[in-house]
């Protein structure tokens, strides 16, 4: 056998692929050959480096947010045992399943705090049970249900639920917050009219707006997301997030915390690019203010919109001059000019920062709407927006996709992405962003977020 | 309809909950030494579970064996001498682990424990510090065609399996791992090549 023979059998034994014959002769040339031994110690090393440095990767994405627990995969690894081995089932099949459903108990009412029920007839108490196709429609109020196989979901009302079976239920309206460690509680699963949740660690929490944007954070552990015409399930670990808008193009919008460093890498988003088509160098884009204006007052200017298109994020985590801002309290608007129409896949913004000497980081959050618009001239930008012809793509705001309840709990270096759940997002030339305020901790803090880069990738 | 399906035994699930429950006890007892075992441990993790990982390189086995091997370590956490460095002493335990858990998975298409411990007694000492080697592994990582990075994160990332990767990416599993192969020859080579000029 020559060398590349044997490095092939090597890839293959390290791959997982290799069938027992090979692995016997692996075993047996390495008893016997040493040159071979070391040639095995050196691409196995290579394969522990990469295992190794991409689980770093992940820890110090979710180290950023200290309120949450680093991904040790050690302690859900149970996750990594289940397979995205479903294509995706719709919502309508789902309610053709709660339809079918038959009348046994799969869960219980463990606990009601002030609730109110649509129906004022309904009458529930701890420890009733609740049968498969009951739906519980809630006011206010939050009622803690706990499933046959284990896990224990709280419903925040107003909420529209239904227990599909002893692991599975159908959240049509309302938040829910799903915690499923236990062995038998794996894969435990919420539907929505948009995405398919299933839990493949131990808690997150799940959301459905009356307009069929669905939103799903993972607060520890693992989930994968499956979207109506999506081709592979998205994963999701803990201090992620991901939205799913309804509509005839899907959009997906995920959120990730960076390594909090000036290479701003994210556990799957990209670092900011200067190969996308929103770039100066391409020579084709141009972004400029449209409405509201950039903080301008001394000592804390904005940095010009320009800045959005260099291709490079922060250099450290309080850096006006390399940030793009409205002024306080303010909203404001940013038009970009790609040039031409484009077949747009992925739009990605990035924000980075923290006060030097406190938790604040409420100019890190994204909160804006993002339009698009395909034509040579872009139409007017004054409310209302759609009735001028802009298309409304995606809302964002990672304080909801992060459940921030406290400071601490927002990452201070956040990417967004905006993609097509089947590829393209659509073709458009112009994007418009409406740039909301964040929520100030106290009246004295400044609340417009830092941008510093806006990537846009596509075909032309 | 498809159904998810778990792809591991029940086993490998009660056998953690088991280890689970003694780590919790253990901790209850000795709660002062436990603080100074999780320090010395978990700043050490990463090196053992490379270790481990040399002899099986599927990474949800090789982190169950390191679990396994903080238990054993922490059992024998008495005899540690802070003269002697903390990896040394748990990599010595983590590759007793792999030989039984070899000894049990044989079958599994793993190697057997002669070869492993063959490899265990070749003098294998990577060029450069473990800083110096993850630094230029991003380094290297960093100049791949922006194809192979998606590849290799799919794979070591998201941990999705071959087939799923190649799924992914419209190519078919042979042509996958081959590209793992030779992107793994290209990031040894270029380490080496960093390492060599930084150092003349």
């Amino acid at each position: 056998m020559n060398h590349e023979d044997f490095d092939a059998l090597v890839g293959r034994y390290l791959d997982r692929v290799a069938s027992e014959d090979e692995v016997t002769a692996l075993s047996r040339r390495l008893r016997e050959n040493a040159a071979e031994r070391q040639r095995y110690l050196d691409l196995a090393q290579m394969h522990a480096e990469l295992v190794s440095g991409f689980e770093a990767q992940a820890a110090r994405a979710a180290a950023v947010s200290p309120a949450r627990p680093a991904p040790r995969r050690v302690r859900h690894r149970f996750a990594l045992a289940w397979a995205a081995a479903i294509a995706l089932v719709g919502a309508v099949a789902a309610l053709l399943a709660v339809r079918r459903a038959g009348d046994r108990a799969v869960a219980g009412f463990v606990a009601l705090q002030d609730c109110r029920w649509v129906d004022p007839g309904v009458s529930v108490r701890p420890g009733d049970p609740i049968r498969s196709g009951q739906r519980l429609e809630l006011s206010s109020g939050t009622v803690e249900l706990r499933f046959a196989r284990g896990a224990v979901a709280t419903l925040f009302g107003p909420a529209i639920f239904e227990v599909s079976s002893g692991n599975e239920g159908f959240l049509t309206l309302g938040q829910i917050k799903v915690k499923a460690d236990t062995p038998e509680s794996k894969g435990f699963t919420v539907r929505t009219r948009t995405a398919r949740v299933v839990d493949v660690g131990t808690a997150f929490v799940a959301a459905a707006a009356p307009d069929g944007q669905s939103r799903v954070d993972v607060t520890e552990g693992e989930v994968q997301v499956h979207v109506a015409g999506g081709r592979a399930p998205h994963r999701l670990r803990t201090g992620q997030a991901l939205a799913v808008e309804a509509g005839n193009a899907q959009v997906l919008v995920r959120i990730e915390p960076g390594d909090g460093t000036a290479a701003f890498r994210f556990p799957t988003i990209e670092p900011p690019s200067s190969s996308d088509f929103a770039d100066a160098t391409r020579g084709a884009a141009t972004i400029r203010v449209v409405r509201g204006a950039l903080r301008t007052n001394v000592p804390i200017p904005s940095g010009p919109p320009e800045l959005l298109l260099d291709g490079r994020g922060q250099s450290r985590p309080d850096s006006p001059a390399e940030s793009v801002f409205f002024d306080d309290n303010a909203s404001g608007a940013l038009l970009l000019d790609l040039g031409r129409s484009l077949a747009i896949t992925r739009i990605n913004t990035y924000s980075w920062h923290q006060n030097r000497d406190s938790d604040v980081r409420v100019r890190a959050v994204q909160k804006f709407t993002l339009y698009g618009f395909a034509g040579d001239r872009a139409p007017a930008t004054d409310d209302p927006l759609t009735e001028a012809g802009w298309e409304l793509l995606a809302r964002v705001n990672s304080d909801d996709l992060f459940r921030v309840v406290q400071a601490a709990d927002r990452p201070a270096q956040q990417a967004c992405s905006i993609s097509g759940t089947r590829g393209s997002i659509g073709r458009y030339r112009y994007l418009l962003w409406e740039v909301q305020p964040t929520l100030g901790h106290n009246l004295r803090s400044l609340n417009n977020t830092f941008y510093s880069e806006i990537d846009v990738y596509g075909t032309p | 309809m498809p159904t998810d399906a778990p792809l591991e035994t029940g086993n490998f699930v009660s056998n953690s909950a088991v280890i689970s429950r003694i780590m919790i006890k253990a901790v209850m007892e000795h709660p002062d030494d436990h603080e100074r075992f999780m320090r010395l441990f978990l700043q050490h993790e990463p090196e053992i579970l490379r270790n481990v990982l040399l002899f099986v390189p599927q990474p949800a086995d090789a982190r169950d064996i390191v679990q396994e091997a903080a238990i054993a370590l922490w059992k024998h956490f008495g005899d540690y001498d802070p003269a002697r460095p903390f990896s040394g002493w748990a990599i010595g335990f983590a590759r007793m682990e792999v030989k039984k858990f070899l000894r049990r998975a044989h079958r599994q298409r793993y190697l057997d424990e002669a070869a492993a411990a063959a490899l265990m007694e070749a003098e294998h000492r990577p060029a450069g510090s473990e800083t110096e080697r993850a630094r230029l592994l991003t380094e290297c990582c960093a100049q791949l065609p922006a194809e192979h990075r998606r590849i290799l994160e799919s794979y070591y990332l998201e941990e999705l399996r071959v087939s799923a990767v190649a799924e992914r990416y419209g190519r078919s599993v042979e042509a996958i791992y081959k590209l793992l192969q030779r992107i793994r020859s290209a990031l040894l080579d270029c380490i080496d090549r960093k390492l060599a000029a930084e150092r003349s």
